[in-house]
């Protein structure tokens, strides 16, 4: 069954239909918010909060294609996530300001990307502005077309083509500087 | 590193990303859903929910409110509403319109001409594109409106000068605001900044863009094939009448074409908006403006400007970036991203100016520049992090080593710069200082919402009394949007000093728009609460700034504040005049 018929049904009150839905889409999700820079503990947020406000506005759905306005709203979803991380962060800096005491373990995101030269591209992407990084994201990682970033940034073509040139720039710059190209596997 | 050894590397990060393990959790989805539905179920069978365009909250006269968007179709015919019945309006809305629509279509088209550019590439501008829908939003409203809602002499005067203002082109705009006989508020500079950096980073990008795809053209033109500086000005007449008119188009707008390794660069000619708003904004906003027409600053790892005054703008970068801006100045992040860039540059030098000289020491234009930005950097200078070790280092090797500069990374001088900016924050407003974010989601909603059940239970005031500021605030939205006028009556100061508003008043103040909203995350988007410092033996006083929803077609966002003191029985908030 292709998207647009399970939505036809879920708009249609069919939780079934839905369901298979989010299982066809949930994996895009959790990419993208990684790919974003959500902490991967906080993924199962992100997703639920998408699926749901997908769920709500459902009945406002009459685009052609689904997976644009899940881009979107999984992109809105991870916007209001930094700002909730930076001021929980910034709470928990005036906290711990006085303690010294720092220990390592790896992070989950260090699970995820073995490879020490993927740590510092992925770390090199999320550094990006947000104008350069969704772009550079959505381009490379999820193989959407120009025009269909454009349209999940509701940007004009043209700047999609500048920021991904600029994006592409900056990154090259990080990776020379960090090791160059040869620092393969 | 080339083209291709990046798309491999980006392969194979895509590759990596498959290890992003998945932790769908179907069952607690399908379960908030259901939960959702419920609770909508209840508030549809309380209030049919009506156009959700119609939702303004406006002339809530309690709140004051500080807008940064254009005033849409919707207030006009609310606004106008209140003015009929207050006897004060004399123009419909289609009168309003008609001064309008003769104007905005000559100026529009003035401005296509002055740029020189095809209808076809000027309407793809974001700004003007903007600047269009709201024309066309006003003329349909202008269209349906059969003369029920009447306008005063002012409105009418505000709603062309807002509709005209959108379509100018940068510097008009700076000329506009650089007319107002008063000083501009920090509100209004900030947004004429804001459009001011928006409205010429549209130009920039479509004059690069243009260039680039004429860039064979272009090296065909000099003997080497090679892009030099020269080439443009050499060969001007020879460009294609395309380049031609966009470099003239663009010099109306004070802006030049350079040529940096081979690339195109658009920079501003001068510091045209910094003279012209001296005198209207205050010394640090006209900070930014320095900051903008400065750029770029950096391309493809070379320093645009010169060492030392590099140094400068990164010191007026320092004294200008404020987290308050943060709302307001929509290209805070972006200047964030430039100054890493341009300080990273600046410590580790670039091509065309390497740090070392032939005998491997500093060259003297380095040292004299950062001794002297570290001389004058601010108390939170992310530079002077860097430049303390550093000089401290070269200055015991006789400028010949160190170790700090070795590991200069770009991508902490950024993380350095946000903490930074956060310390400033803080230390600015003292240790009483103290300020929370909450996102409007359902565990709001659902909070606040056993709030407004218990408001006439027995443990109201207990309840009332532990409730957080915002909570407070939520709370007025929701017994304002269900008339439970008694408890907005309940959510205002009682002390001597405030004024009461009687039960009419707040009538009065109540749109109907409320009505439209169901669930206050349609609308709302977060609350910041900032405690303000508190005096000793004063009470504690603080702000609510309650973020709007943006609209689709809206490019700019609506806040709006609410002053709060806490008494003996909790938060409440202090009634103010309408604004």
């Amino acid at each position: 069954m292709t998207d647009k018929e399970l939505i036809t049904q879920a708009q249609g009150g069919d939780i079934e239909a839905y369901t298979k839905l989010m299982q066809l889409h949930h994996r895009t999700v959790e990419r993208f918010a990684f790919q974003c820079g959500v902490h991967s503990t906080d993924i199962p947020d992100i997703t639920q909060e998408v699926f749901v406000k997908i769920y709500r506005f459902l009945h406002q759905f009459n685009q052609d294609r689904f997976t644009t306005w899940l881009y979107k709203i999984t992109l809105n979803a991870t916007r209001d996530y930094y700002r909730k991380e930076s001021r929980e962060k910034s709470k928990e800096e005036k906290l711990t300001k006085s303690s010294a005491r720092h220990t390592y373990t790896p992070s989950a995101e260090e699970r995820i990307l073995v490879f020490e030269e993927d740590q510092t591209l992925h770390q090199a992407i999320l550094q990006l502005d947000e104008k350069y990084r969704y772009p550079i994201v959505l381009y490379y990682f999820h193989e959407l077309t120009y025009e269909q970033i454009a349209e999940v940034l509701n940007t004009p073509l043209s700047t999609v083509k500048t920021r991904l040139l600029r994006a592409k720039e900056q990154l090259k710059r990080v990776l020379t500087t960090n090791g160059g190209a040869e620092s393969g596997r | 590193m080339d083209d291709k050894q990046f798309e491999d590397r980006m392969r194979l990060l895509k590759k990596s990303y498959d290890r992003v393990p998945s932790q769908f959790q179907q069952e607690e989805i399908i379960e908030q859903i259901e939960i959702e539905k419920q609770s909508q179920t209840v508030d549809l069978i309380r209030k049919p929910r009506k156009n959700r365009q119609k939702l303004t909250i406006w002339a809530i006269s309690i709140a004051s409110i500080f807008v940064i968007s254009i005033l849409g179709a919707t207030f006009i015919l609310e606004s106008d509403k209140e003015n009929n019945q207050g006897g004060k309006g004399q123009y419909t809305l289609a009168e309003v319109f008609k001064d309008v629509e003769k104007d905005y279509p000559i100026t529009r088209e003035k401005n296509r001409k002055l740029l020189k550019m095809k209808e076809e590439d000027f309407a793809e501008l974001d700004f003007v594109k903007v600047a269009d829908s709201k024309y066309n939003m006003y003329k349909n409203a202008a269209k349906k409106d059969a003369g029920k809602y009447l306008m005063s002499a002012k409105e009418k005067a505000n709603i062309y000068d807002q509709i005209i203002k959108r379509i100018q082109l940068p510097l008009p705009l700076i000329v506009i605001a650089a007319s107002n006989p008063k000083k501009l508020s920090e509100s209004e500079a900030k947004k004429y900044i804001s459009d001011y950096y928006f409205r010429t980073e549209d130009l920039v990008n479509y004059y690069e863009n243009l260039f680039s795809d004429y860039k064979e053209e272009i090296k065909a033109l000099s003997k080497d094939g090679q892009l030099n500086e020269q080439t443009i000005p050499m060969n001007r007449e020879r460009l294609p009448q395309e380049l031609q008119d966009a470099i003239e188009g663009a010099r109306s707008q004070n802006l030049h074409l350079k040529v940096v390794n081979s690339k195109f660069v658009f920079a501003y000619l001068n510091d045209f908006a910094v003279k012209k708003l001296r005198d209207k904004i205050s010394d640090r906003l006209l900070g930014y403006l320095t900051i903008i027409e400065k750029a770029p600053y950096s391309y493809d790892a070379t320093l645009l400007h010169p060492v030392e005054e590099t140094g400068n703008i990164l010191n007026t970068i320092e004294r200008t970036l404020n987290l308050v801006d943060k709302e307001e100045i929509t290209f805070f992040n972006a200047i964030e991203y430039d100054y890493a860039e341009m300080a990273f540059y600046f410590l580790i030098g670039s091509n065309e100016h390497p740090v070392f000289d032939k005998k491997g020491k500093v060259n003297q234009e380095y040292r004299d520049a950062w001794q002297n930005v570290l001389a004058r950097s601010p108390k939170y200078s992310p530079l002077a992090v860097y430049l303390e070790p550093i000089i401290r280092d070269f200055q015991s090797t006789n400028w010949t080593t160190s170790e700090n500069w070795e590991n200069v990374l770009s991508i902490d001088i950024k993380k350095v710069m946000e903490n930074k900016l956060k310390e400033a924050s803080l230390d600015n407003f003292g240790d009483e200082y103290y300020e929370d974010l909450t996102i409007i989601n359902s565990e709001f909603e659902s909070q606040n919402h056993m709030y407004l059940k218990n408001t006439l239970g027995p443990n109201a005031k207990a309840l009332f009394k532990e409730a957080k500021a915002t909570d407070i605030v939520g709370l007025y939205y929701n017994s304002m949007r269900l008339k439970h006028f008694d408890t907005v009556l309940e959510l205002y100061a009682k002390g001597k000093q405030y004024d009461i508003p009687s039960e009419e008043q707040i009538m009065k103040n109540r749109l109907e728009s409320f009505e439209d909203v169901t669930r206050l995350s349609d609308i709302m988007e977060y609350m910041i609460f900032i405690q303000s410092s508190t005096e000793k033996g004063e009470p504690e006083k603080g702000i609510v700034r309650v973020i709007m929803k943006k609209e689709a077609k809206e490019d700019s966002i609506r806040v709006e504040e609410f002053q709060l003191i806490k008494e003996d029985v909790g938060w409440r908030i202090l009634y103010t005049e309408a604004q």
